[in-house]
């Protein structure tokens, strides 16, 4: 028995280093691509700065569409932060998707909006709005009340609501940057292709400044949890995403801001209520649509920042977010399974989806056994102390080498951290959060792989402070 | 399985590499910060060394060898910088050639144009500048080069200097700008045309109608849509040159540049009302005669935005059988472009769209008679006081909301007894639809108590919101006990309009 169970932890362990080795691997070559994307999209946006993006010509309307559930402490600052997009032709659709807090009151109020029948026309399924609230002052600003049904049941009831041929997906916790809509744009103008996603950077808010609804410094938060979720972002949008993007397989975008073309959405049917992750369900369904189709098409990511989220300020709410993004990767590539090593997909099926299926999805489960499993291998005298230090040096080293590359990268884009303390700060945590916090991060995400597993399709919701009273005290500082 | 002494070496040259490769990334995240602090101390001292001279200069107060003389002084790269970028924020209108004689005196240009063209090329452009010459026809290029041309890398570096040459005089810009049409760079092209409709070149507008219509034939040409902004940094006082393209054979071609026309008018109209001798005589009746009653819809729509700044009975004559087309999307930019007082003439037909097949049509001439002042919305108000239309009503009592035209209603009710029938009339048919949210709102101290218990009264009678069922059920839902449902739904339109 006890033979038997050294024999299986020595498996294992083979098995750990052979996935270790693999996704560093991608991650080396991604991290390359990404160095090359993003350094030469920084230096030409840097040396045609007027071209972009005020120049832009041709702005086609854009609806902002902001499904809020309990948002009352930051949605009135993301509603003034949308009208202050410096965008000509712009809806906003609030969609209070049954919230118990007093998040319509306080819209209400700010805005003075009176109830009101409006006409809603559905396109998509989806529990129909039961209030309407407009005011003639604040024409381009519609709030609609609905019983619960999910961010994307919202979404969709937004979408039946907008006029626009395209649409943001905007999250009730993120600031945009005034010129964040029209980066979006840009690409899809300039592209000949029919671009169906435009999606950018999205960076922490936590600790910035914020004033009239816009940051206006960028700065560190204080604690440890937040630094390292700067650093983590800065390292997904920084290496992951340009580099996906480059290879044209974009994945996952955010949908704290992202717009996208609106018929080619409706005609693939909208966001899906049977994921929780809506927005990485619909980059999937929108590829497969597409390609079915046989339609030409292209997603891009922009490496500019243009919203600014909040991050989770405790454990549990961290684990929460990611538990549900686990389970949302899990459940989306679930759902289209049949994209996998399906050479109609091309790369994508082929790459891209069974890379974020079997590493992203299914690996967060071997490296959590692997992170548990090695300790124990060198206690049980299966690897020698030496061994197993070198491999404790080397996932460090890797790790940290990933995250000072995105620094770096971070370095060469609008809205760095001015502050050269920040930048050491930065580098500390490229290096501190491998050191608990990343094998924290992998345990919440083997979580979501067994609530997969288990059959959960429950939303886990993250509470925000908002950035209603941090931010006013943080204001007063600045205009002192 | 490797042996543990292999694996070990394996681990340490890995170890070694990433501790390397960490140390470099270091190395360059801080030289990185120490070089840009460098940088920017001399840059800021040089902009605030030379910003007298360059405000000087741009405003016609110092002449162009003592420019030159006191700028060249700048030796650094960083001071260079700051000059060249001094110099192009100080260019207006009134200043471009000034400026652009200096950057050329002060050598800019011959660097932009070598980084742009490669060091042969440009000095053949130069001569053939300075001669006044057009340029020789350039050389066809290696395939190979072509290619690893359009590698990025290689191609920002050209971009970024075909942007600065884009920034000079209109002839220096259009000149660099044509070269650059055919450098085998995406990046590089879209920014020539950038700089071609910047320079507002009389010659430009052929050219970018020319890529323009490869553009609409190939796929992977920068997009129409690019060369549409591009074009539409030409003012009203070029409109003239449009013309020869506006009957081109290619019909997307054709919406485009009607489409830039009328984002060129709309611009120019916020900032004065147009007149119909801002418009060239042959452009307007080029409109008027065949782009009105083009075969391709989308012209047919945008043109209807160019027609409305006319203001004569014409164009009132040819929005009037806009308004009748058979594409909706024609009709629907009918209504939006008779928003003005002058087309007040065409409130029958504007009425007439209410009960059309389309939503998006009947919004907009919704809006439209909102917009037309108290002419249009009384003929709104009095259509709807005996509608019949479900589809009509609804997005009257709409308009009623959105619009905020409820104290208007209230005020109506207090005044004069031909003024307070309509008004009760219109509050009773929205009560009727079960719109009446506004009511509650309109319910002041300042309203009299007639009008006050008028609005209970009707607020009591309405029936629940109903605006979440479909055309069918609203329709059987409204007044059920009555024999006589009131409202009707055209069966057309019931069945063509989508998501109704």
């Amino acid at each position: 028995m006890h033979d038997a169970l050294l024999q299986w932890i020595e498996y294992f362990n083979q098995v750990v280093l052979l996935y270790f080795a693999g996704i560093n691997l991608i991650y080396t070559v991604l991290m390359f691509v990404a160095l090359y994307a993003v350094t030469f999209h920084s230096k030409l946006a840097a040396g045609t700065a007027s071209v972009e993006p005020a120049s832009l010509g041709v702005r086609p309307p854009v609806a902002l569409i902001v499904p809020a559930f309990n948002e009352e402490s930051g949605i009135v600052q993301t509603v003034l932060s949308l009208m202050k997009l410096n965008y000509p032709e712009k809806e906003i659709i609030v969609v209070d998707d049954g919230s118990t807090d007093r998040t319509v009151q306080r819209l209400v109020q700010h805005f003075q909006l009176s109830p009101m029948e409006l006409i809603y026309r559905e396109s998509l399924p989806a529990k129909p709005p039961c209030a309407f609230y407009a005011s003639p002052r604040y024409p381009g600003l519609v709030v609609l009340s609905k019983e619960n049904g999910g961010k994307s049941d919202a979404l969709n009831v937004g979408l039946n609501m907008a006029r626009s041929p395209y649409f943001c997906t905007v999250d009730a916790d993120t600031i945009i940057d005034p010129d964040g809509l029209l980066r979006l744009m840009a690409p899809i103008v300039e592209s000949g292709v029919h671009t169906v996603v435009s999606a950018g950077i999205v960076r922490v808010a936590n600790g910035s400044v914020i004033k009239d609804g816009r940051v206006v410094q960028p700065k560190l938060p204080d604690s440890w949890l937040e630094r390292c979720q700067v650093v983590e972002y800065i390292r997904t949008f920084l290496f992951g995403r340009p580099a996906w993007n480059l290879l044209n397989s974009t994945f996952i975008c955010s949908g704290a801001f992202c717009l996208m073309h609106r018929e080619t959405v409706v005609q693939a049917g909208g966001f899906s209520t049977d994921t929780v992750t809506e927005d990485t369900e619909m980059i999937t369904k929108l590829h497969r649509y597409m390609r079915d189709k046989g339609w030409k098409y292209r997603m891009v990511f922009t490496p500019t920042p243009v919203c600014w989220t909040e991050v989770p300020h405790s454990v549990s709410m961290l684990a929460k977010q990611r538990r549900r993004w686990q389970l949302g990767l899990l459940q989306t590539v679930g759902k289209h399974d049949s994209m996998i090593a399906n050479p109609r997909y091309r790369h994508l099926g082929l790459f891209t989806v069974p890379f974020h299926a079997f590493l992203e999805g299914m690996g967060a489960l071997i490296e959590t056994i692997g992170t548990i499993l090695v300790p124990i291998s060198f206690l049980l005298g299966i690897i020698p102390l030496s061994m197993f230090l070198l491999f404790l040096a080397l996932a460090v080293g890797y790790g940290t080498m990933l995250s000072v590359a995105s620094i770096l990268l971070h370095e060469r884009t609008q809205h760095r951290y001015s502050r050269i303390r920040d930048v050491f700060v930065l580098i500390l945590f490229a290096f501190i959060e491998n050191l608990g916090y990343r094998q924290m991060v992998a345990l919440f995400r083997a979580q979501g792989v067994l609530k997969y597993f288990l059959g959960y399709t429950k939303w886990e919701r993250v509470e925000h402070v908002g950035q209603g009273q941090p931010v006013t005290l943080q204001q007063k500082a600045f205009d002192a | 399985m490797l042996y543990a002494e292999e694996m070990m070496s394996i681990l340490k040259y890995l170890l070694a590499m990433i501790a390397a490769i960490n140390a470099l990334f270091l190395i360059l995240v801080f030289s990185r910060r120490l070089w840009r602090s460098r940088y920017f101390r001399t840059y800021d001292a040089a902009r605030s060394h030379h910003a007298s001279t360059v405000h000087a200069f741009a405003s016609d107060k110092l002449s162009l060898a003592s420019a030159r003389e006191t700028l060249g002084k700048a030796n650094s790269r960083p001071a260079q910088d700051a000059v060249h970028k001094m110099l192009l924020e100080a260019l207006d209108d009134s200043n471009r050639s000034r400026i652009s004689d200096l950057l050329l005196a002060l050598g800019f240009v011959d660097r932009w144009a070598v980084a742009a063209f490669g060091e042969e090329r440009a000095a053949e452009m130069m001569q053939a500048l300075s001669k006044e010459t057009p340029p020789s026809a350039r050389p066809a290029r290696n395939r190979v080069l072509s290619l690893a041309l359009r590698l990025r890398f290689l191609a920002v570096g050209r971009a970024i200097a075909v942007f600065r040459l884009g920034q000079l005089a209109p002839n220096l810009a259009f000149f660099f700008a044509q070269e650059a049409l055919c450098d085998p760079s995406f990046d590089v092209r879209s920014l020539a045309i950038v700089a071609i409709g910047r320079s507002r070149h009389p010659a430009g507008v052929a050219l970018l109608v020319g890529r323009l219509h490869t553009a609409v034939a190939a796929r992977h040409e920068v997009s129409p849509r690019y060369i549409k902004s591009a074009l539409l940094h030409y003012q009203m006082e070029d409109l003239a040159l449009f013309q020869p393209f506006l009957s081109h054979c290619q019909p997307r071609v054709r919406f485009f540049l009607v489409d830039t026309i009328r984002e060129i008018c709309d611009r120019a109209a916020s900032q004065a009302p147009l007149q119909p001798l801002d418009f060239p005589p042959q452009l307007s009746q080029q409109f008027l005669e065949s782009l009105a009653s083009d075969s391709f819809a989308d012209v047919r729509a945008r043109s209807a935005c160019v027609i409305k700044h006319f203001r004569t009975p014409q164009a009132a004559a040819a929005l009037g059988s806009l308004l009748q087309d058979g594409n909706e999307y024609v009709r629907m930019f009918a209504c939006r472009s008779v928003r003005h007082d002058f087309y007040a003439s065409l409130i029958p037909n504007l009425l007439a769209r209410l009960e059309d097949i389309s939503w998006r049509v009947r919004e907009d001439a919704v809006n439209s008679l909102v917009a037309l002042g108290p002419r249009g919305r009384r003929a709104m108000y009095t259509l709807f006081e005996s509608c019949t239309d479900l589809l009509a009503c609804e997005q009257v009592a709409e308009a009623i909301q959105r619009f905020g035209l409820m104290p208007e209603l209230v005020a109506m009710l207090s005044s004069s007894a031909q003024d307070a029938v309509l008004a009760e009339a219109v509050c009773r048919q929205m009560t009727l639809l079960g719109m009446t949210s506004g009511f509650k709102f309109a319910l002041g101290p300042d309203v009299p108590v007639r009008t006050c218990s008028l609005l209970r009264e009707l607020l009591a009678e309405a029936p629940r919101q109903r605006l979440h069922l479909s055309p069918r059920e609203r329709f059987e839902s409204l007044s059920p006990s009555s024999p006589q449902n009131p409202w009707t739904i055209p069966a057309i339109t019931y069945a063509v309009a989508r998501g109704d």
